[in-house]
Formats: structure tokens, C-alpha cells, sequence
């Protein structure tokens, strides 16, 4: 049988990650306000991932960041090569039908990278243009992975 | 029974918890053992996007492994710095991400650049030297049009290597490219074409100047005399294999006239418009909403603005001299095709009509894909798929073999052929380093060491210092890219790339 165990982790944003930011804001700015504004519980946001490898981590961040900046303040390991410039779909995710309703429609420079993103499905919107706004508490964002399946048991690698 | 309860496994922070995870363990309980990679030597080649990124992503899963990687060019990051267009700065952002695991890991994970497989070093070598190998070279050698006068006549280039010119790659710095006659054409309809002729059409940009293209060839393009750019096809609108940000993106440009050699083949009716998948609608949209009918080469005449035309269902047939026989190039004869759906393939294919028109143009770029080269002894090449046969990563003894050769993998192009951009090369190379670790932890990779004395990264060192060859490592690239960025400066552009070799070598041996 095979168990999936949904650990739900809140880890608050890091100083020790060095993964690239989105817009100008310093390292040092992001930490500071993100920690100021982390105060005032009402304007936090609170959603879950599903990380690459099945497991789920739940976050709390400020309305108005996006699925990408969140991700990297919490190691969630999103990709982001373009550093919200969509110029890239590496921070493709999945978003719940119920809350992708909710989002503003997609522009057509999005749409145009969504077209090359890997997997791409009905809900696939890009990470960094997901803004966090308060109607989104509770909502579940997927990460494609491309490596999910080795490792669920029954996999079998095969011989040399 | 497997717990997935390991959140951290791709993330930076738990690098303990990750190693304390033991793959295939059958319960919950904290009996894990340390997974020690410290002894484990993984060598891969080229350090283009697939590399770098097998490079993290294997370092993800086992952080304390020697990573090695070897470049055949004097610096990292492929065709993000050589084959990226220079006014797409904003994809070129990936080389941060890329950067990261040689910046993060400068113990363990080694940049070695300037060395040529199996002339430098011994591809057997490195295979003796290392536990794994990751081949991730990318795919040599561009496909021709095999037309009569194509080898015999000038000014008929690969889109490729005007890429990588521009781009100051140094083994395209010896090439001329004419860009003085007034009609150019581009065969292929992939997004290599695009930038040609969106580089071409942005020849007052003063954007363009700014960004890290060569001077040089900044220049020449400015100078440049063309004014129509034809894009040739042989399949129709709907068969492109344009990306619609590219397409977009050069049909939006300013100051140009977009032009489609038959408005019929956008006649769709409302059905097979529905019938359409959502890239190909997307596509159908922008260029029925930008495309006029070329009805006269008089509308070229009539304009002060640059032109871009778009020949769909046309097939280069042969290349057309002057008339004094001598090797300089004027036109291209071009057959038109109809589309016939291919029975065994059940898609559509170009046939041609046996009607002919001719195109008069004095340079051509040719775009239309790679053939691929057998580059390592012992290592099987399926010229069919322009791959290495492969199952996940692992290399097949031979294209349907299903046995594999034991500590060889594959990434990026060379694993799943010549196309696709980052995204796609970043899930191939997870996939990779997924199936590399798969193998470690089942103890599939032989971690004897075959020789004795040095291994790995400093055998490396010791054979190419024996032959007296020079490297460049990391530190050397960042002297280089800090020069290139204050050459840039003086120039008011983002970087001003350094084209010759012996330049590259002093900036390193001088230190500034």
C-alpha cells in the first residue's frame, strides 16, 4: 500500500536561501518588510503546494506577492529562469479549478509561455503571475514534476 | 509501503533531512542511514543549460557528490550565452539559475572549460576516471537543403552560426556575412528564423546596440542594405513550428510591413477553426490578424518601411547563379507544394505541385534543423531522432537495445533531440537526475575505482596538465565576464563579449 503522508511545514521567509528574486527589492527589504507585514495577521494569505515529490507544504504570505516570491521564501523548489520577466514557464503550476476561476484571466504574453509549459492542463497558470489576494486563502497550487512517479514503490529501474 | 513525508527533497534547506532519506525504505521509522556520496565522482559534459541544470539537480540529491564538468568553449552556459538572441535578455536570465550550483559549491562542484573531447582528453578516459558520465553536449551539425549549387555558390549561411556571431561565440568569429543585397531569405519555420530576420529588422534599434551583441556585428547589421526579408516554408500557416511569443513578437514589431505570399491558405472555415488545438488557434489568430496578401513586388517597391514575407507551401528546389556562371548568388528557385495527409504518419505532408517560381535574393540563411554528428567511441547515435537512444537518461547499448551501458546518462538535446527551451531542458534534466540517483541508491553504479591513485576532477587536472593544455576554470570565467561587463560599460552597453582567444588568456594571466 502505498501511504502518501501530507506533512504540512510553515516556514517562515529565510534569509539563508540565495535563490533569485523577482522585481528590485533587496534581499535585505524583502526580509524586513516581509517580516513587517507578517504581523498583521489580516493580510495574510494562507495556501498549500504539492511539491514535486507529492508532499504538501502549507505557507502563509502577504496578499499581494506572487506564487513564485512565495515559493522561494519558503525553499519550495518552483523554478522561476526568466525572474517573473515571462520569458520562461518554469514556474508552471496547477492551480485548484475552484480558485483558478477566481484569477484574472491570463494575458496573452502568459498564454504564449503557457503554451511551451511541460504538461500543460486546463488549469495551468504561471506561478509569478498569480498575485495572493485574500479570496485565495486555502488554495492548492501543484508543481509538475517530471520525476513524481520513480518515486512512488512499484517502480522498478531498469536492469544494465 | 513508502512514506512520502520527505517535503524537502528537491529544496536547499533540509539538505540533512535529504540525505538521511533513504530511498526505498519499507517504513516511517528513523532508521535511516546517512547517505554518503563524498566518494561518488560524476563527470558531465558540456555546461549548456542541460548540464548545469543536472548538475544542481543531482546535487539536490546527493549534496556531497564531486560533480566535474567540462566544456569544450572557454566559458559556461551554451547557447544561453551563443545561441539566445541578444534582444531576448530577458530569457538570457537564466544563466543566474544556472550559475548558482558552480557559485554555491565551489568545493565539490568543478568547472572545467577550453577542453575538446578526444582531443584534449580521452573520452575512455574520462569514462575510467569517473563513476558516472552525464553527456550533455547538445546536437552538431546543421542540416542542409541538399539543392543543387548550395555547396558551389556564397552568402548561404546556417541561421545558427549568424547566431552565435553575433553573439560573439569564438568559433563563429572568422565568418562574413553579407547583409549588403536588398532581399533576403530565410528558409525554416522554427524561432531560429525568427530571430534572423527580427535582428535584421531591428537595424536602427538602438536597444539592440545596447544589449550584449558584438559590436561588429551590431554594425554590420546597421549598415546592412536588406529590406525584404522572405521566410520560406514548406508546409502552410498552420503547420509552423514558430512559437507564438516569437511570432507575436516580430508581427508586432514597429515600422514594417507583414506580408503572406496566399491569403487562401488562412481560409478556414468556422469548423476547422474549432477543430484547431489551443497553440495552433493562438497562432491561426496572430497571423490572419497580421498578414496582408502580397498581391504585386511593386507593394515591396512602394514603401519606405522594411518588409516581412512569409512564402508558406514553397520548397527550395535550387539555388540560381549569376548569369556569367561565377559562384554569386541571386535567387532561389522554389516549387510550390499542396498538403497530403501521410498515411503512415497520419500527419500532413508538403508535396510538391511541379509548378515553380523563382525568388530573386542575394544571401539565404538556412534554418531547417540538425543532423546531428556521432561525437563519443562507444556510444550509440540515432541519426533518425538526432539522439542518443536512451530510457530516462540511461543510455541504451544500442538504439533498441534494451540493456544500458552501466554509468552513462544523457540530458538536453542530445537526450531528446534538437529542440525545446529551457523548461523542457529543465524536466529532462530532473528526469536524469532523478534516474541517476535511482541507480546510486540501488547500488546499480560501480563505485570501485577502477584505477588507482587520482580520480575524478583531479585526474582531470593531472591529464591535461601533462599535455600541457590550458583550462579555464571558474575564477578564470569570472575575470573574463568582468572585463566584458566594464568593456560593455565604456560602451554603454550590457556587455561588450571578448572575440579573441588570446584576449580571453591575457585578461586571465594579467588579472584585470
Amino acid at each position: 500500500m502505498n501511504i502518501i503522508k501530507l506533512k504540512s511545514i510553515f516556514t517562515p521567509s529565510s534569509l539563508v536561501t540565495s535563490y533569485s528574486r523577482c522585481g528590485d527589492k533587496s534581499l535585505f527589504v524583502r526580509y524586513f518588510s516581509s517580516k513587517a507585514s507578517n504581523t498583521d495577521k489580516k493580510d495574510l494569505v494562507t495556501f498549500n503546494y504539492i511539491n514535486k515529490d507529492g508532499s504538501k507544504s502549507t505557507v502563509s504570505a502577504p496578499v499581494g506577492e506572487n506564487v513564485l516570491e512565495v515559493a522561494h521564501d519558503n525553499d519550495i523548489d518552483l523554478e522561476g529562469a526568466c525572474e517573473c520577466s515571462v520569458a520562461c514557464s518554469t514556474c508552471h503550476v496547477y492551480v485548484e479549478p475552484k480558485y483558478y476561476n477566481m484569477l484574472p484571466e491570463p494575458t496573452d504574453e502568459e498564454n504564449d509561455m503557457l503554451d511551451l509549459a511541460f504538461d500543460l492542463k486546463e488549469n495551468s497558470r504561471l506561478g509569478c503571475q498569480i498575485v495572493l489576494t485574500k479570496e485565495l486563502e486555502g488554495m492548492t497550487v501543484t508543481l509538475p514534476s517530471a520525476s513524481r512517479n520513480m518515486f512512488v514503490d512499484g517502480y522498478k529501474p531498469p536492469k544494465h | 509501503m513508502i512514506s512520502n513525508s520527505f517535503k524537502s527533497l528537491y529544496t536547499g534547506r533540509y539538505i540533512q533531512q535529504i540525505s538521511q532519506y533513504r530511498l526505498f525504505c519499507t517504513s516511517t521509522s528513523a532508521t535511516a542511514t546517512k547517505t554518503d556520496a563524498s566518494k561518488f565522482h560524476l563527470c558531465i559534459i558540456g555546461s549548456g543549460p542541460a548540464g548545469l541544470y543536472t548538475a544542481s539537480k543531482v546535487h539536490k540529491h546527493l549534496p556531497d557528490a564531486n560533480i566535474t564538468v567540462l566544456e569544450k568553449l572557454p566559458y559556461p552556459f551554451g547557447l544561453v550565452r551563443s545561441g539566445i538572441s541578444p534582444d531576448h535578455q530577458n530569457e538570457k536570465k537564466v544563466k543566474n539559475t544556472l550559475e548558482k550550483v558552480l557559485i554555491e559549491h565551489p568545493q565539490l562542484i568543478h568547472f572545467v572549460g577550453n577542453v575538446t573531447i578526444d582531443k584534449d582528453i580521452k573520452f575512455q578516459d574520462i569514462q575510467k576516471n569517473f563513476h558516472a558520465v552525464v553527456l550533455a553536449c547538445g546536437i552538431e551539425g546543421d542540416r542542409k537543403l541538399g539543392i543543387p549549387l548550395e555547396d558551389k555558390l556564397k552568402n548561404i549561411y546556417f541561421a545558427r552560426d549568424f547566431l552565435g556571431w553575433l553573439n560573439g561565440n569564438l568559433k563563429d568569429q572568422n565568418r562574413k556575412f553579407d547583409l549588403t543585397g536588398k532581399n533576403v531569405a530565410i528558409v525554416g519555420q522554427g524561432n531560429v528564423a525568427l530571430d534572423v530576420a527580427r535582428l535584421l529588422l531591428k537595424k536602427n534599434s538602438d536597444e539592440l546596440k545596447k544589449t550584449d551583441i558584438t559590436s561588429t556585428a551590431f554594425d554590420q547589421i546597421h549598415k546592412s542594405g536588406v529590406k525584404n526579408i522572405h521566410i520560406i516554408g514548406r508546409r502552410g500557416p498552420l503547420e509552423v513550428s514558430f512559437t507564438n511569443k516569437e511570432l507575436r513578437e516580430i508581427l508586432n514589431l514597429p515600422g514594417i510591413n507583414t506580408y503572406i505570399n496566399d491569403i487562401s491558405t488562412l481560409d478556414l472555415s468556422p469548423e476547422q477553426i474549432s477543430k484547431l488545438d489551443r497553440v495552433r488557434k493562438r497562432s491561426y489568430d496572430l497571423l490572419k490578424e497580421h498578414l496582408k496578401p502580397l498581391e504585386s513586388e511593386q507593394q515591396l517597391e512602394n514603401t519606405d518601411k522594411m518588409n516581412l514575407i512569409f512564402h508558406f507551401l514553397r520548397s527550395p528546389v535550387e539555388f540560381i547563379g549569376d548569369e556569367s556562371g561565377g559562384d554569386s548568388l541571386v535567387g532561389m528557385k522554389l516549387e510550390k507544394n499542396e498538403l497530403v495527409n501521410d498515411e503512415k504518419t497520419n500527419q500532413l505532408k508538403a508535396v510538391g505541385t511541379k509548378e515553380y517560381i523563382d525568388l530573386q535574393c542575394t544571401s539565404v540563411f538556412r534554418s531547417i534543423g540538425y543532423t546531428g554528428t556521432k561525437q563519443f567511441t562507444g556510444v550509440p547515435f540515432d541519426f533518425k531522432s538526432v539522439s542518443i537512444p536512451n530510457h530516462l537518461g540511461k543510455v541504451r547499448k544500442d538504439v533498441e537495445s534494451p540493456e544500458f551501458i552501466p554509468g552513462l546518462y544523457v540530458s538536453g538535446w542530445i537526450k531528446g533531440g534538437p529542440s525545446g527551451s529551457i523548461p523542457n531542458i529543465s524536466h529532462s534534466s530532473e528526469e536524469t537526475a532523478a534516474q541517476l540517483y535511482l541507480d546510486y541508491s540501488t547500488n546499480q553504479i560501480d563505485l570501485n575505482n577502477s584505477v588507482s591513485g587520482e580520480f575524478g576532477f583531479q585526474s582531470v587536472l593531472s591529464i591535461l596538465k601533462n599535455a600541457n593544455h590550458r583550462i579555464i576554470n571558474y575564477d578564470d570565467w569570472k575575470k573574463i565576464e568582468s572585463e566584458e561587463v566594464k568593456r560593455g560599460k565604456e560602451k554603454g552597453k550590457l556587455l561588450e563579449k571578448i572575440i579573441i582567444f588570446d584576449d580571453l588568456t591575457n585578461i586571465i594571466n594579467n588579472g584585470n
